[in-house]
This record gives structure tokens, sequence and C-alpha cells, in this order.
């Protein structure tokens, strides 16, 4: 395959160590992304009520899916800038950074593919 | 007013103090990490566990990297701010960066002479509020291989995972939207309070009053039974005719006089009337008095005492359910309530009130003299308006003069002498057996502040 890439095309991203079907090249090393997201207070005060008859709590479900796809297009834009192709071996981790507002960052191996 | 600026300032100065040494540290940091990543030797980074094929190993280690950040308090503050209304946490995402650059720098380090850190792991965890714990761990592979070019020394670029938001903007739209979602709560509840407390009658209220414990009511009452001034006062109430207390008639006053140089008095739920030393020592005559205790009566037939105590726990509630967790915070938020209630008692509540008084001194005394004599000196003692009445939470007394005289000729109500207060005391005592008869021809002096039990 060729180095030239389409760039509409959306660069993969992967749990494991290759794409599946493709080699590595090239390791281009560590790219991140992260995202610090909250819901307001009324999401809040819900979520509050929630806890009080279990179930899911939607809002906040809704949160981190922003946040996680927030955290892994930035994530895919780092590997942009070095030119890789593919990013694998991707985790996800969470933090609180503060009370009510979470943290979700994506990180993983950027590689250029053969 | 001053319980609320001045430690208002106090935060203000410390919060901007805060900012500039959080933009001081920002920098330091920034350009250090820049320093070191820049002498960092190349090595293969890989959060996967590929262990290369085609290299001789020599050794293997775990590796971790470590760093916890504490933030500045203007940004613990924005964070607040912007966790309320919703959104994205900009503030944070600058150190939240730096705090994985960091850890990855000593990550590398510690690895030193390793040519592979393979199995990279981060985690985070929150130690304690406002700091950031960042830990990243990996395994150290060192072999005859030298890497060279082709992979970053340092995490590439951070740019995108900060929003470059000027935080100073993002402080005044975050606290902009803070203050009117606050507002839009006040006056919500403001509305249903006003309705509540319209709903709730006399008797209930007196009724769910005298359910709570007796030191919660007494407990601005600093000795166990009234003084007799504190009795003088329950009886000058008790004087007025029935038909002209309204539905107020329906409680059974009390009246506490709390050691205060302001002159003020308060009505508060369960008909236990307030009043301070300051305003009795500014009194010359039983009609003075009775005007003030009438209209401190006209805000129970108004029920705005309850409306007042409705939003003050409105306040207090809020401002609790925000900042629970900061304490220099709900401390001076905790002061507002109160303001805003002293601020709140509308125009037309406070002249509703006056026209009770006018209507309980013409049915005590059959005039109106002497109504607005104490709002006269208060005025007097004041001087002229300035701005600071645009901001007091009162009206200037000469407003409040004028505007009596102007509801009293409306009415064309008489204007007659006063009883001097002094000798109505002394009447009271005696008529009381509290002084023999023999006491007020010795020329004796009772006044109601020094008189004690």
């Amino acid at each position: 395959m060729s180095t030239t890439k389409n760039s509409t095309a959306p660069m993969p991203a992967v749990t494991v160590s290759y794409i599946p079907g493709r080699e590595a090249s090239e390791n281009l090393g560590i790219v991140f992304g992260s995202s610090v997201r909250s819901r307001n207070f009324l999401f809040d005060i819900f979520a509050a009520f929630k806890n009080l008859f279990g179930g899911e709590v939607r809002s906040y479900t809704r949160l981190l899916d922003d946040a996680q796809s927030e955290a892994t297009s930035r994530m895919l834009e780092q590997a942009k800038k070095l030119d890789a192709d593919a990013v694998v071996d991707v985790h996800f981790a969470t933090s609180q950074v503060a009370y009510k507002a979470a943290e979700i960052f994506a990180y993983g191996t950027a590689v250029r593919l053969k | 007013m001053e319980e609320i600026i001045l430690p208002g300032i106090l935060l203000t100065i410390l919060i901007g103090i805060a900012y500039l040494t959080g933009r001081v540290a920002d920098g330091v940091h920034d350009r250090a990490l820049k320093r070191d990543e820049s002498l960092l030797p190349r090595q293969v980074l890989d959060s996967g566990s590929n262990i290369p094929g085609d290299i001789k190993l020599h050794d293997t280690a775990m590796v971790t990297g470590k760093v916890v950040i504490a933030e500045d308090r203007f940004r613990n503050l924005l964070a607040r701010l912007r966790i309320f209304v919703g959104g994205r946490l900009s503030a944070h995402e600058a150190s939240i960066t730096r705090a994985k650059r960091e850890a990855m720098l000593r990550l590398r380090t510690n690895a030193k002479g390793a040519s592979h850190i393979i199995g990279i792991r981060f985690d985070s965890a929150q130690l304690s509020r406002g700091m950031i714990e960042m830990i990243v761990s990996g395994t150290a592979l060192y072999t005859d291989h030298r890497p060279k070019g082709g992979f970053p020394s340092a995490l590439p670029d951070d740019g995108v995972n900060i929003s470059h938001r000027n935080l100073l903007v993002e402080f005044l739209s975050a606290s902009t939207a803070f203050l009117l979602i606050c507002w839009g709560i006040y006056a919500a509840s403001g509305l249903l309070v006003e309705w509540a407390s319209h709903e709730i009658s006399v008797e209930d209220e007196v009724a769910i009053w005298s359910q709570l414990e007796p030191e919660l009511i007494n407990h601005h009452r600093t000795s166990d039974d009234r003084s007799l001034a504190e009795n003088y006062l329950v009886d000058l109430i008790n004087s007025i005719p029935k038909t002209a207390l309204g539905p107020a008639a329906a409680y059974d006053f009390d009246v506490v006089i709390v050691p205060d140089p302001t002159p003020n008095a308060a009505a508060l739920p369960g008909g236990l009337i307030l009043v301070h030393t300051g305003m009795i020592d500014l009194v010359e005559s039983e009609n003075e008095l009775l005007s003030i205790l009438g209209h401190e009566i006209g805000h129970y037939n108004g029920r705005d005492h309850l409306e007042g105590l409705g939003r003050e726990v409105v306040g207090v509630a809020l401002s609790a359910m925000m900042f629970q967790t900061d304490a220099v915070l709900t401390t001076w938020i905790a002061g507002w309530p109160k303001m805003l209630t002293d601020l709140d008692y509308s125009r037309s509540q406070e002249l509703d009130a006056d026209n009770w008084s006018l209507k309980i001194l013409m049915a005590k005394y059959g005039h109106v003299g002497e109504v607005a004599r104490t709002f006269e000196k208060l005025g007097q003692m004041q001087g002229g308006h300035s701005v600071m009445d645009y901001l007091a939470t009162h009206p200037h007394p000469q407003d409040r003069v004028d505007r009596l005289y102007k509801m009293a000729r409306d009415q064309n109500l008489p204007m007659g002498e006063p009883v001097d207060l002094e000798e109505a005391f002394e009447d009271f005592l005696v008529r009381t057996g509290e002084i023999p008869e023999s006491a007020r021809e010795e020329g004796r002096k009772f006044s109601l502040t020094t008189t004690k039990d």
C-alpha cells in the first residue's frame, strides 16, 4: 500500500496491536486525546433522583458518549499531525477531575502502514 | 451591605492573585516541559505489547512516571461555574494535558537507556479536590537497538487537546450564564414562596411555629423571662383594639428587645417582633413606638414575613447546593439571602404596612401624631440622599416621612399630641405593681433600655 492517504476517510483506530489484513511499517509513538465535560445542574439533580430509584442515568451516559467521541477524535487529530495511517492498541481511561465532571482520555500508538 | 461587600472584595483579590500565580505556574511548567522533552533520547513508545523480534534484548524492567498538579483557585471556581451551567471544562484541559506530558517525561527519564517502552498505560485518580494525579506505567526494553528518526522524542503537539480559550472570556461567559440561571431560579421560587405564604393561615403558622423547639423560637432572647420593657411593649400591642389589627389579631404577639445599636425592627414568624435597642433609644413618644410596631404588624397582615423567610430558605438551599464543598464561598454567599430578603420588601409591601400603622394609631389614640417622627430623626442622622441609598436595604428615611404624611393627608387623618414614652412606661409599671405610686413622685426616672428586672 502507498503512504498517501485519503484525507476524507476516517483513520482506523483499533484496540488490538494490528490493523487486520494490514502490516505496520513504522511506530510513530503515543498519541492521546482527552475531553473534560459536565452536564448542567438540572441533569445533576435528575441524576441524584435517579440514584434513589436505580436504573440507567441516560444524561450521564450521553455525557460519557460525547466525551469519548471528542477524546477519540482529538487523538486521531494528533495522529494525523504525525502523518500516521492508523492508531493501534487504543485504550480508554477516565478520571474525575472535579465533582460531577468527567474526563475521558483515549491513547494509542500511531503507526504507519505498509 | 458591608458584610457582603468587604468579603466580596477580599475574595476577588484572592482569586485575582490565584489567577496571576496560576498563569505564572502554567508558563513555567510549559517551558520546563518543552526543554526537558527535547533533551530526552529517542525511544520507541508503544501502548501495545509488541516485543520486536529483530533485536537483541539485554534487560526488561517495569517503569512508572507519576505527577500531581494542583489547580489554582481561579480555575477551580471557573470549573465550578462551568459544571453548574454544563459544557466543556476548558479551564482544566491545559493542566490535564500538562500532567500527562509530565508523567510521560518522568516515565521516560526513569527508563533511561531503554530503547523501547511497551505496554504503556495511563491511570488517574483524584487525590484531593482541585488536584490532578496522573500515573503512567510501561515495560522498558533494554536492547542493542538504537532508534533514530521517525518517531517523536516527546508527546506530539498537545494543541488539539486544549481549547485555547481565553480564561477570562470563559470566566465571563460561565459566570453570566450562572447568574442568569440563579436569577431565574430565585425569581421562580419567589413566586412560589409568595403564593405559599398567602396560602398559610395565621392559625396554621402559629400552630407550626409552636411545634418547633422553644429554643429556636426564643434564641433571640437572652434571658428566660420577658423584661419589664418587653412586657410593656407586649401590653402596648395588646391594648390596640382587635378590630384595628386585621388578620394579625389571631397572633399571640411577643416582643424581644435585641441589644443592637442599629435602629431597626423585624417581624418573625409566629408573631415574634424584634426591636433593636438602637430603635428604642431614638423613640421619645409612645405614638412613635406604636407606629413602628404597627408597621411590623402590617407586615404580618401582608404575610411579608413568611415571604422573607421563604426566600431566605430558598437562597440558603440554593447556595448550599452549588457551593457545598467550598467553605469560603459558602460563607460569603450565605450572607446574600439575608440581604436579598431585606431588599425584597417591595414598595407596595411597605406601603401596605405603613397603612396598617396609620390605622392602628388611629384606633389607639384617635390621631396619627408623630407617626413619622422616628424616620425624621433617622433622616437627620443620615443627612441627605447619597448614592448608597440606591444600594441600601431600606428607602431613605426622608422618603418614608414624606410618604407617611402624604398618606395621612390623603385620608384626612388628624394629628394630635403625643404621649411621652417615659411617662407611659411609668404608668405601666405602676399599673402592674412593679413600682409603688410613690416612686414617681420621688422623681425617679425609668427608661425602657436601662430598666432591668
